[in-house]
């Protein structure tokens, strides 16, 4: 076979296998969309659900979604940047860094449902949280770490070492040249990380049903004071979010309108991710141009 | 271009302070001493005793890998950054020995400033780029640091060009602007030394001469000393010249008599193309 034969083939064969990735994405997404999307009214996405009757929405889970992911990142995003400074710029390759970073990748690979089931014992009984958003934001701020942090690291050393030779022959110490050119040359990367994490505790249900809880109290909108047990703010009551109400109202759910419902929630909580997962792109090049870097 | 003055602006620092030593010779601002540096166990540079006078361009020249950049990033300390790197010998600035405990290893580099073989600019506009220095050392006022920027840009010979984009970013300048940027850069912090690695081995001819010409120009108010492996360029920007060899100078006196009459053999063998 010539060379030209096989080069051929193995184009033909690379279109194949993309051709089969977007043909299953395309006829995911279009399923989702399909049978989703003529649920989504403005009523379906800011009513709270019903029990028993038809016509519920998913206000609340939507709110708590985002709440939760709010809170996930004000806990993971400083960890995940100091750990990721000290071992993209202080750490020395020694034994106890090497298991550290062993740690990360097996933290990084554990199920979601066993990080929920620790967060369970952990924050929701010793620490006597109960199911509140506080537990489901420290599960998954444990579970998103190690993703975080090795974006974190991966975008301080894409930085070329001639960069902190720079700083250093201005006479910046070496925490002045993180801190005032390091990071902010690393900070595309950054953001492009913490938004792709996002998505991920965005779509997140197997570690929130021991945290977080399955039931929402009801919540009052017009209260915003975090201390109080109606506050949509408040970080200690029960949070279920749209992913695990998707999951929920499929196993147990007993209003009639139970499958529209599902279909609707899971196409709204894919426009999330899909938006998500754009303006990590939108935002990345944003900075990436801002920054002249093209 | 005229050469601006330097304008007096207050920093945060204490200028180390010059000590009358009699051995010292007072014109020369920067000298070593028997300076030493080894990697591990490998000698880079071996007992070297330079003294570079003020105001004058002082040229190291050598093959690849002779320790002349070694030597250079040896004078500002970037060495100690280095786990494996040991130094040995002395190293005075003004009198003051630079390995001394009570030496700021931050006021040396901000006193005798670097500009490295390739341009690095920092990923932010050019205005902070030039700015980032002064910033570091406590100038707040947003007009006295335009002051600043403008000046350097003006001494590196790069304010025409840019004067209208000071707030782009400073990875669109083409490689020769990036150069003479960093050049302002270093500028900003008013050094009274300035080290140059290969600053136009990654240029074009045209910002070659640029930044040649620069250099003859802030030699009126800098101590230049540059790494060149471009003989030409060392003839035609430097005062003195000393040509390194495996770690030893062999051979450091003016640029005119090392070009035309050098006292080695191995020195005009190299100046001629025949080592290297």
């Amino acid at each position: 076979m010539s060379a030209k034969t096989k080069d051929r083939l193995a184009t033909a064969g690379l279109y194949v296998i993309v051709g089969i990735i977007i043909t299953v994405l395309a006829g995911l997404l279009g399923f989702v969309f399909v049978k989703g999307i003529p649920q989504l009214s403005w009523q379906f996405i800011t009513t709270p659900p019903q029990i028993f009757k038809e016509g519920g929405g998913v206000g609340p889970q939507l709110f708590n979604s985002f709440y939760l992911l709010v809170l996930t990142l004000m806990i993971a995003v400083p960890i995940a940047i100091g750990a990721g400074i000290y071992l993209a710029e202080y750490a020395r390759d020694h034994w106890i860094i090497r298991c550290i970073r062993v740690l990360i990748e097996v933290l990084s690979s554990l199920p979601s449902i066993v990080v929920g089931l620790f967060g369970f014992l952990f924050f929701v009984l010793y620490m006597g949280w109960g199911f509140s958003i506080l537990s489901g934001a420290f599960a998954l701020s444990l579970f998103n770490l190690p993703l975080l942090v090795r974006v974190v690291e991966q975008s301080i050393c894409n930085i070329p070492k001639s960069q902190r030779e720079a700083g250093w022959a201005l006479g910046f110490s070496k925490w002045e040249t993180i801190t005032t050119i390091i990071l902010p040359a690393a900070l595309p990367g950054i953001v492009t990380g913490v938004i792709l994490a996002s998505g991920r505790v965005f779509g997140e249900a197997a570690a929130l049903i021991y945290t977080a809880g399955m039931s929402t109290p009801i919540i009052d909108f017009t209260n915003w004071n975090p201390l109080s047990p109606t506050s949509p703010l408040n970080p200690f009551r029960p949070a279920e979010t749209l992913a695990v109400h998707i999951w929920k109202i499929n196993g147990e759910g007993i209003m009639p309108d139970a499958a529209a419902i599902s279909d609707g929630a899971a196409a709204l909580l894919i426009i999330s991710i899909l938006f998500f997962n754009f303006t990590s792109r939108f935002i990345g090049n944003w900075m990436f141009k801002k920054m002249g870097a093209n | 271009m005229q050469s601006v003055a330097l304008q007096p602006v207050k920093m945060k620092t204490n200028r180390i302070k010059v000590v009358d030593s009699p051995d010292f010779p007072r014109s020369s601002v920067l000298q070593t001493t028997d300076l030493s540096v080894y990697y591990g166990e490998h000698c880079a540079v071996n007992e070297v005793s330079l003294s570079f006078p003020k105001q004058s361009v002082t040229a190291l020249i050598g093959p690849s890998g002779c320790g002349k950049s070694t030597f250079l990033r040896s004078i500002n300390r970037m060495n100690d950054d280095i786990d494996s790197c040991r130094t040995e010998g002395k190293i005075y600035y003004e009198g003051v020995d630079l390995h001394s405990l009570n030496v700021n290893v931050h006021e040396i580099r901000k006193q005798i400033g670097m500009v490295f073989q390739r341009p690095v600019p920092f990923a932010k506009s050019i205005f902070k780029n030039v700015a980032a220095g002064p910033m570091r050392y406590g100038v707040k006022d947003k007009r006295e640091l335009l002051g600043i920027v403008e000046e350097n840009l003006k001494k590196a010979a790069l304010w025409e060009e840019v004067k209208d984009q000071l707030h782009t970013s400073a990875l669109r300048l083409s490689g020769g602007q990036q150069q003479r940027l960093c050049i302002a850069r270093a500028l900003a912090m008013q050094p009274s030394v300035l080290l140059l690695d290969e600053p136009a081995s990654a240029l074009d001819p045209v910002s070659t001469a640029k930044i040649e010409e620069l250099i003859s120009q802030l030699k009126k108010d800098y101590t230049i000393v540059i790494v060149t492996h471009n003989m030409q360029q060392a003839a035609r920007v430097s005062d003195e010249v000393a040509y390194f060899y495996m770690g030893r100078v062999i051979e450091h006196g003016p640029t005119e008599q090392i070009f035309n009459h050098p006292h080695h053999e191995q020195t005009a063998h190299y100046i001629n193309g025949r080592i290297g």
